[in-house]
């Protein structure tokens, strides 16, 4: 047993974990691709292997070592559901065994979220509600953090705010489920409820600008538009741009700057039908 | 799966438990000893023993060139006495001479009829005494003898008392005596003795009357008559006299006298003419044995002979007086005599005939063990390498036939007497004959004999041996001779089947003692012991000669296996049963010797599987009981290397190429299904998968089909491949429908199908419902949510109406049912049949208290904007309160409309009513607070007139956001109401308005771009 080989699948998508930039950047221009780890003896828990075979479906493998157990939000980002369908039956078929029935969790979570991603709603419920029963406390944190945005999408506000809840009762640490639920805290001016978030990573953009919002909702001083600032000076991402843009927009001292980032957005493909109206809204007010 | 226990161990030889009976030689079977007894006769010596008259007749003989000129003489003396007168002298004298020419002629004649009589008896005696027995006739001379009388009595007529007369007498009595005529020839000798006293004539007249009284055997009386001729020794039958008188008084039995008389005889013989008294001594010497052997005087009698030069009458003796005491019974003298003959002159020629005469004669007294030395004796001093066969060539074939003869006569004797001394004189003489006639014709029958015997007295390796002798010697020398050594047939069968016989009960009480020892993996090796050796031997040699003596050669195979199979001989075991296996495939103990050569091969299961193909290929172990069993073991064999490989992909390929290549064995669909398993295990799922679809199409009716298509559509689905497990769940459903996993598969195929958002969904699900109707309604819904998810409105609908709407019995049911219609396709219908629905207090579900809020609050919410469009009017007080009491009238609709979306009691929509509640008074409020201008009445005045209502409806319209707020709170309800309260309750007023800017927020969870942000900060990185 000692001389098998050990590997464990991970998505190598979240930050906190990430060993550097270059690795990260090498995760994401090869979506779909499969990270083979030799793990340790401890403590990787995965599946017996044969290398090669690994290495026929992946076409790629690193020998880089990642702590098992952190990385648990989805892979194959920004891919298509086909696409990770491919990639996913690929692995399904070399790794479902009789003594492993199941395809690893994390790619069936992969799979449930880019369906979700293309619409395919009930694919999406209907897999999230396997992972929800997942022993992986994370697998199963990251699926009531999608089941929730996929109920929100339903307009099943208070649904989603309860899966989000019991995403972070899972998994405390989830970032994304406290992101959700302070984005929705907030958007429902309940700022109670997003006190707490974040409260450990206050050196994370996305926490500071929603915890400066709140400030600002509250009538108190906040350093909203600075954090824009600072966050566009190093970060150009459409995501950044869309919500900095905005709320630039709403402090006249930033006015020329917000329409300039507003535009350079409004004219990015990715940006949805709705997002672009309230753009077009808030452009022709600037 | 391993089947080898399905055999058990037989015993080969199934119905014995020894060998002794299978070489079923009858112990009384014993070989017929080819040879007829030759009796010998004890001669009647004494009646034999009579003087030789034909010497006595001889004294007359004419010389014969005298008697051929009788007849012409005869018949001058005729021509010459016709001129004669006939009573002259000269006549009488001629008559006279006539009557004596006829006597000679007559005694010639006579003696030619003798002779004649004796080659004709020598003749048919010499030719085995077949046909009539030769009579001496006597026509001829009996003829001229008449005529002698005639002449004779014409004589006597015509010249009464002539000078011939006493002549004439004595010629009519020795005519009469010729003829038989005894009395009157007497009756003529008398008359001439009487009429004649003087007549030289009476001595021979005496003569010839003792001659017919000694015939007559009156031999008192001829000795009287003897006695008168022998006073005139002038006789010249005196010597004869002698002779006869010896034997009259033998035959009187005074045998010592006789003896004297005869010793007188050889006396008288030497004053006789030499001729003539030789051959009275040669009589003598040859009759006087009779007297001696009566006297028991052997010595005696050779001491006379010796004394009077009668050696050469020695053997004679010996052989008269042997004969003799043979006749009397006593053997052994008779021997010793024979055996005094032989010493006489052991080279004679007849010495084989005296040493025959002592074999018979120990024969005669059963004395078989002399028989055996003296026959040995006979082979060893007469036989070809003897100086007696060498002096006398060519061989004797005397020698040869009677000793094996006597041989054959002592082995017949044993088999009468069942006698083993018999037996092994028998054997002895056999062997003695073996030596003496080495490769002689008769060896292989001889040998037969000789293992015939050997049976016989038990030594049966012997006899075996000597069978087996003839077996090898081939079937062109197993010739069988008769007496006359004619061949008359072959001993090779019979011998080669003896041999085996008797190898086999040599080897018998051993093999049965073999047969219980019981063998096992661990049984040590023993040695293959002689008597084995000897029948495996044995078997060997017949079957090359008797290949298709199938019974044979099948006792022996058998045995040989029993043999190497008891001996724990392993090699030679296996071979042996394969052999048999093969050979009598068609019997049972063909079958017993497969089943015991598989038992062999138990531990060794590659070989196994080599050796019950092997005779799974022989036509009988194809099919029937015992060809299934092979087909099992083979199958099962094969099968058990396969399992006994470690589990791998290999071992997985292995079982289906099984499969593949026996597509009909019973097993096939479970190898396949170990093949998945394999692969499965293994990380080949697709492999899998392609098996089980495989076992399904090829082997439908498998018992293994049922897991498998169960099986199939959970690693269809574990594979991600959900429109063919749902497809395959369904198929199970179907097809086992009585099993209790059908309705758990029937559901995951509807679940499966409404997941994937399938085109089949609906009938799969409907199907699913149909069968299971209890489900049906919540299969409905859940089909219906999907549909309406997936936007699929038309089918939605479709569901809705034309299935679902049975089931419009509770309140969540009618509101399911119409908020989804709703949702469609919009219309006031719905809203109408929801709101028509009874309040009442009924526990709706959460979902049906949400949409039924949702729709009350929709039919509420329009009030809102009435009382926010509504104007007070001016101008008069009657238009303004004309319009306040709309407005009132409103308010009224709204605490209406609101309040039953608050008996709801759901939280949710109860802060959204309290909400719009507290908008509706603040709104009324705000309106009665800036009144109109009103005529005549200043504007302070009418406020003031207003400021109570203002500020109670101020009151209430807070108190509704108090509640609000405070429900929300409670509750924590997250929605647009509970934000405005939020936003009022910090801030003192206004409405909460949302932030805009994330009105339809970017949720985590989906997007990793943000992620990457993050990094970009930690990392100071521009992308």
């Amino acid at each position: 047993m000692n001389n098998y080989l050990l590997f464990c699948l991970y998505v190598l998508v979240t930050a906190c974990t990430t060993p550097s930039g270059s690795d990260l950047d090498d995760a994401v221009d090869t979506v779909g691709s499969i990270y083979l780890l030799q793990c340790g003896v401890d403590p990787c828990e995965g599946v017996q292997y044969d290398k090669s075979k690994i290495q026929k479906i992946s076409g790629s493998v690193s020998t880089g070592r990642v702590n098992p157990g952190e990385v648990l939000l989805p892979a194959f980002a920004g891919k298509s559901y086909l696409q990770v369908e491919e990639k996913a039956k690929l692995i399904a078929n070399q790794l479902v065994t009789s003594k492993n029935p199941e395809v690893p969790k994390e790619v069936l979570l992969s799979l449930a979220l880019s369906a979700a991603k293309d619409g395919k709603k009930a694919l999406s419920f209907y897999l999230l509600d396997r992972l929800l029963g997942s022993k992986n406390k994370k697998i199963r944190s990251a699926a009531y953090n999608a089941y929730g945005v996929g109920v929100f999408r339903e307009n099943r506000v208070m649904d989603a705010i309860s899966f989000w809840k019991k995403s972070l009762q899972e998994e405390p640490e989830n970032r994304a489920a406290q992101l959700n639920l302070a984005i929705v805290s907030l958007h429902n001016h309940r700022f109670s409820g997003i006190s707490d978030i974040g409260k450990n990573q206050k050196n994370e953009w996305m926490f500071r600008l929603l915890s400066s919002l709140k400030d600002m909702e509250q009538g108190k001083s906040g350093d909203a538009e600075t954090v824009c600032s600072d966050l566009l000076e190093v970060n150009s991402h459409i995501l950044v741009q869309y919500n900095c843009g905005i709320l630039l927009s709403r402090n006249p001292a930033y006015k020329d700057r917000a329409k300039k980032i507003l535009l350079t957005v409004n004219k990015d493909k990715k940006i949805p039908d709705s997002k672009r109206k309230i753009l077009s809204d808030i452009l022709s007010k600037l | 799966m391993t089947q080898y226990r399905f055999l058990q161990l037989n015993i080969l030889l199934v119905s014995l438990v020894s060998n002794q009976f299978l070489f079923s030689r009858d112990k009384n079977d014993r070989i017929a000893v080819s040879v007829t007894e030759e009796n010998r006769k004890k001669e009647d010596v004494k009646q034999g023993a009579k003087p030789k008259n034909s010497h006595i007749s001889l004294e007359n003989k004419l010389e014969k060139k005298f008697i051929y000129k009788i007849d012409k003489t005869i018949s001058f003396l005729e021509e010459t006495r016709k001129g004669i007168p006939q009573k002259s002298d000269a006549n009488l004298d001629i008559l006279f001479r006539i009557m004596s020419l006829r006597m000679e002629q007559a005694i010639y004649v006579q003696n030619q009829e003798f002779d004649e009589f004796d080659m004709n008896w020598q003749r048919w005696e010499s030719r085995g005494k077949v046909g009539a027995e030769p009579v001496c006739s006597s026509s001829k001379s009996n003829e001229i003898w008449k005529n002698v009388v005639k002449i004779g009595i014409g004589i006597s007529q015509d010249f009464k008392n002539n000078k011939y007369d006493d002549k004439i007498l004595f010629n009519l009595a020795s005519a009469y005596q010729y003829l038989n005529d005894e009395s009157r020839s007497i009756a003529s000798f008398t008359g001439l003795i009487e009429k004649y006293p003087a007549s030289n004539l009476v001595p021979d007249s005496h003569f010839s009357i003792g001659e017919h009284l000694f015939i007559r055997g009156d031999f008192a009386n001829a000795i009287l008559h003897y006695k008168e001729n022998l006073k005139e020794k002038v006789s010249t039958k005196h010597g004869w006299a002698l002779y006869k008188l010896g034997w009259c008084y033998y035959n009187l039995g005074q045998y010592q006298t006789s003896v004297d008389i005869w010793k007188d005889t050889i006396s008288y013989s030497k004053t006789m003419d030499e001729k003539i008294g030789s051959r009275l001594r040669s009589d003598v010497f040859k009759d006087m044995p009779y007297s001696y052997a009566e006297l028991s005087q052997l010595n005696e009698a050779v001491e006379f002979y010796t004394a009077s030069r009668g050696e050469e009458y020695l053997p004679n003796l010996y052989k008269l007086m042997a004969t003799i005491f043979f006749s009397q019974g006593k053997y052994g003298r008779s021997i010793f005599v024979w055996k005094k003959l032989i010493q006489l002159d052991p080279l004679s020629v007849d010495a084989l005939k005296y040493q025959l005469e002592i074999i018979s004669i120990e024969n005669q007294r059963k004395n078989f063990s002399n028989v055996l030395a003296e026959n040995e004796w006979m082979m060893k001093e007469y036989g070809p390498a003897s100086k007696w066969n060498a002096a006398k060539k060519p061989d004797d074939p005397l020698v040869y036939k009677k000793s094996i003869y006597f041989c054959k006569l002592i082995h017949k004797q044993a088999q009468i007497t069942n006698d083993r001394s018999i037996y092994e004189q028998a054997k002895s003489c056999y062997a003695s004959f073996l030596n003496t006639f080495a490769h002689d014709k008769r060896e292989m029958e001889i040998t037969e004999y000789m293992g015939d015997i050997e049976y016989f007295l038990g030594d049966y390796a012997k006899s075996g041996a000597y069978y087996e002798k003839i077996t090898v010697a081939g079937k062109e020398s197993a010739s069988v001779y008769n007496e006359e050594d004619v061949k008359v047939g072959n001993n090779h069968e019979r011998c080669a089947a003896n041999m085996l016989d008797a190898f086999n009960k040599n080897f018998s009480d051993e093999f049965s003692k073999l047969i219980k020892r019981p063998v096992d993996e661990n049984a040590t090796p023993l040695k293959i012991s002689e008597s084995a050796t000897l029948f495996l031997t044995g078997c060997s040699t017949y079957q090359k000669f008797y290949p298709s003596d199938k019974k044979a050669i099948k006792n022996c195979d058998l045995i040989e296996s029993e043999i190497y199979y008891r001996s724990a001989i392993r090699d030679k075991a296996k071979k042996q049963l394969y052999e048999i296996a093969v050979r009598y495939a068609a019997d049972k103990e063909g079958v017993i010797a497969a089943e015991n050569l598989i038992l062999y091969y138990k531990g060794d299961k590659q070989k196994l599987m080599a050796v019950a193909r092997a005779l799974h290929k022989i036509p009988a172990y194809a099919s029937g009981p015992f060809g299934d069993k092979l087909y099992k073991l083979i199958r099962a064999t094969e099968v058990d290397v396969i399992t006994s490989q470690p589990p791998s992909i290999a071992r997985g390929k292995a079982y289906e190429a099984r499969a593949h290549q026996y597509p009909k064995d019973p097993d096939a669909d479970k190898y396949l299904y170990n093949a998945a398993s394999d692969y499965l295990a293994y990380g080949n799922a697709a492999e899998a998968i392609r098996i089980y679809i495989l076992i399904l199409a090829s082997y439908p009716e498998s018992s293994a089909s049922e897991d498998t298509l169960l099986q199939l559509a959970k690693l269809q689905e574990a594979v991600l491949d959900f429109s063919a497990a749902s497809l395959t769940y369904q198929r199970y459903a179907e097809k086992y429908s009585s099993q209790k996993e059908s309705e758990g598969a029937y559901k995951k195929a509807c679940d499966l199908q409404m997941a994937i958002d399938s085109s089949q969904s609906t009938q799969v699900c409907k199907s699913f419902a149909l069968r299971y109707q209890k489900e049906e309604k919540t299969i409905l819904q859940a089909l219906i949510v999907s549909k309406i998810r997936s936007e699929k409105k038309s089918e939605a609908i479709s569901l809705l109406t034309q299935d679902f709407s049975k089931y419009l019995t509770s309140t969540n049911e009618k509101i399911f049912y119409y908020y989804s219609l709703y949702q469609l396709q919009g219309g006031a219908d719905s809203i109408s049949s929801i709101l028509a629905l009874p309040q009442q207090k009924e526990e709706l579900e959460s979902e049906t208290v949400l949409h039924y809020g949702e729709i009350l609050f929709q039919n509420a919410f329009p009030v809102v904007d009435k009382i926010r469009g509504t104007v007070l009017q001016g101008g008069t007080v009657e238009a303004l309160q004309k319009s306040i009491q709309k407005l009132t009238e409103l308010m009224a609709e709204a605490d209406r409309l609101f309040g039953r979306l608050l008996l709801l009691q759901d939280p949710y929509w109860g802060v959204a009513a309290f909400y719009e509640l507290g908008v509706c008074y603040e709104l009324f409020a705000e309106k009665l607070k800036n009144p109109p201008v009103i005529e005549g009445a200043k504007p302070e005045d009418v406020k003031s007139q207003l400021k109570n209502s203002v500020n109670e409806l101020q009151t209430k319209s807070e108190e509704y956001y108090k509640v609000g707020y405070e429900t929300a709170e409670k509750f924590s309800i997250y929605n647009e109401f509970s934000a405005h309260l939020s936003y009022r309750h910090m801030h003192g007023k206004g409405k909460g308005e949302m932030a805009w800017w994330v009105d339809d927020p970017i949720f985590f969870g989906f997007y990793t771009e943000s992620i990457r942000i993050k990094n970009m900060i930690g990392g100071a990185k521009h992308e």
